[in-house]
């Protein structure tokens, strides 16, 4: 998806381009992403899913049985989940695509190093974050404004979404650096975030035992949601649920070293050999 | 059915009467039940923690009990289901040594508007344990007030205007990018 940019003003000073080249990346990735009117699209639809989410919370009995806090801490559960997805599989994206569609080779050649490219390519599909976090603020306006929620539930969600999204974030890169397939890393990259969100959808009236707390410990989605909730609907200080988003912390952590550690050997024109 | 069930055990409360810690001979043992507050109020959709303190006040351990928690309505026309009130109802209590207590946190969400006792009762539990009378708690009087939710009126403009704009700017990003090559 990036193509290298101006190379003759690089090799004139290759020492700033190495040091410069993640952003060079970073707005390559950006512009590649919104003005192709590939993320414009997905926003769109994304806004249909919350448009529907939010009328049916206004509309309907059932959802709208108890009360606005758990419609907010709802919309802003899905507002992350669906981030956090659509950064998840642009990021397995991002190495893999390049080799598929063989554009990887000017990237590499480019003054960018290893982890400039890691690093541009990380905050590219960081941005489709933010901007669907962006989205979903109406929203949870027409849902919170009667119970002043707003701002706390923008700022929770913020705040937990960006951390879940950095980990997943560089774990659809780790996975698309191990690919030369991009339907391998995507569909990997999927599958994963499905047994994640999959223990998160036991009915909430089923009894917990440790091992069932444990499992939500650590699952850095069902810990992220969970914390939020505990916020939100419950009504819990910022500090009283924090060891929740150790996991999510430590997956960002653990990922993300691993990418700027081993990049020199990840990021190569291909995956190595006995990968998929 | 539910209705006489319920019309029971306000029966069983009100006979066991008022505030005071209940007190309670199951088999050999003594024991007492209270709750650390009297009345709670709450608005509707509020989740909120009542702990029960289980004490020992006897000579000898107690057996082995399941203590139940039960939601009734002080009004003929809500119809309560106690589990939407609370996931966990019933919890096995261990043996209590003469003279130690117990507390136990039932954490409820209040789901209907009106006036509810909320009590528990410990059923023995023991291999051994006759059928006995039952120790019941003292009520928790809960009043539940309305509240007005989410109105379709004001989340409809928002539905609709946020992807209409969204779809516009997709629309014209593809086609300046289409212009551009």
């Amino acid at each position: 998806m990036t193509t290298t940019s101006e190379p003759d003003a690089e090799a004139a000073a290759p020492h700033v381009a190495a040091t410069s080249g993640w952003r060079v990346v970073a707005e390559q990735e950006c512009r590649d992403m919104w003005f192709s009117g590939r993320g414009p699209l997905l926003l769109f639809a994304y806004s249909l899913l919350l448009s529907v989410m939010t009328y049916l919370a206004g509309t309907n009995q059932v959802l709208n049985f108890l009360e606005q806090r758990e419609a907010v801490s709802l919309t802003v559960q899905i507002a992350v989940a669906v981030g956090v997805l659509v950064t998840l599989v642009v990021s397995a994206d991002s190495i893999s695509g390049e080799r598929e569609r063989g554009t990887f080779e000017n990237l590499l050649l480019s003054p960018a190093s290893r982890r400039g490219i890691v690093l541009g390519k990380l905050l590219g599909a960081l941005s489709l974050w933010f901007a669907t976090f962006a989205i979903s603020f109406p929203y949870l306006w027409a849902l919170g404004r009667g119970v002043s929620l707003v701002g706390t539930a923008m700022a929770v969600g913020l705040a937990v979404g960006t951390i879940l999204a950095v980990a997943l974030a560089c774990l659809g890169m780790l996975i698309s650096t191990r690919s030369n397939s991009n339907r391998v890393s995507v569909a990997v990259g999927i599958f994963i975030l499905l047994a994640l969100f999959a223990p998160t959808q036991v009915p909430a009236g089923l009894p917990k035992a440790w091992f069932g707390d444990l499992l939500t410990r650590v699952n850095p989605i069902g810990s992220s949601l969970h914390y939020m909730s505990a916020v939100l609907v419950r009504g819990h200080s910022w500090s009283q649920d924090l060891s929740y988003l150790v996991s999510p912390a430590l997956t960002a952590v653990l990922a993300g070293g691993l990418l700027a550690l081993r990049a020199e050997r990840f990021v190569t024109l291909r995956a190595e050999r006995g990968r998929a | 059915m539910r209705r006489l069930l319920t019309l029971a055990g306000l029966l069983g409360i009100l006979g066991l009467g008022g505030l005071a810690p209940t007190l309670a001979h199951a088999g050999a043992t003594t024991v007492e039940m209270s709750f650390e507050r009297g009345t709670v109020d709450v608005t509707i959709g509020d989740r909120f923690t009542l702990s029960t303190m289980v004490e020992n006040i006897g000579a000898a351990p107690t057996e082995p009990f399941v203590a139940h928690l039960n939601v009734a309505s002080l009004t003929n026309d809500v119809y309560v289901d106690p589990e939407d009130w609370s996931a966990n109802r019933s919890v096995d209590l261990p043996l209590i040594p003469p003279g130690a207590r117990t507390t136990v946190d039932w954490e409820l969400q209040a789901v209907n508007p009106g006036t509810f006792d909320v009590y528990v009762v410990l059923l023995p539990s023991g291999a051994t344990s006759s059928p006995g009378p039952l120790t019941v708690s003292p009520p928790v009087r809960v009043a539940v007030a309305p509240r007005q939710s989410i109105s379709a009126g004001g989340t409809l403009p928002v539905a609709v205007a946020v992807p209409i704009i969204l779809g516009l700017v997709a629309v014209a990003a593809r086609l300046r990018h289409r212009r551009t090559g």
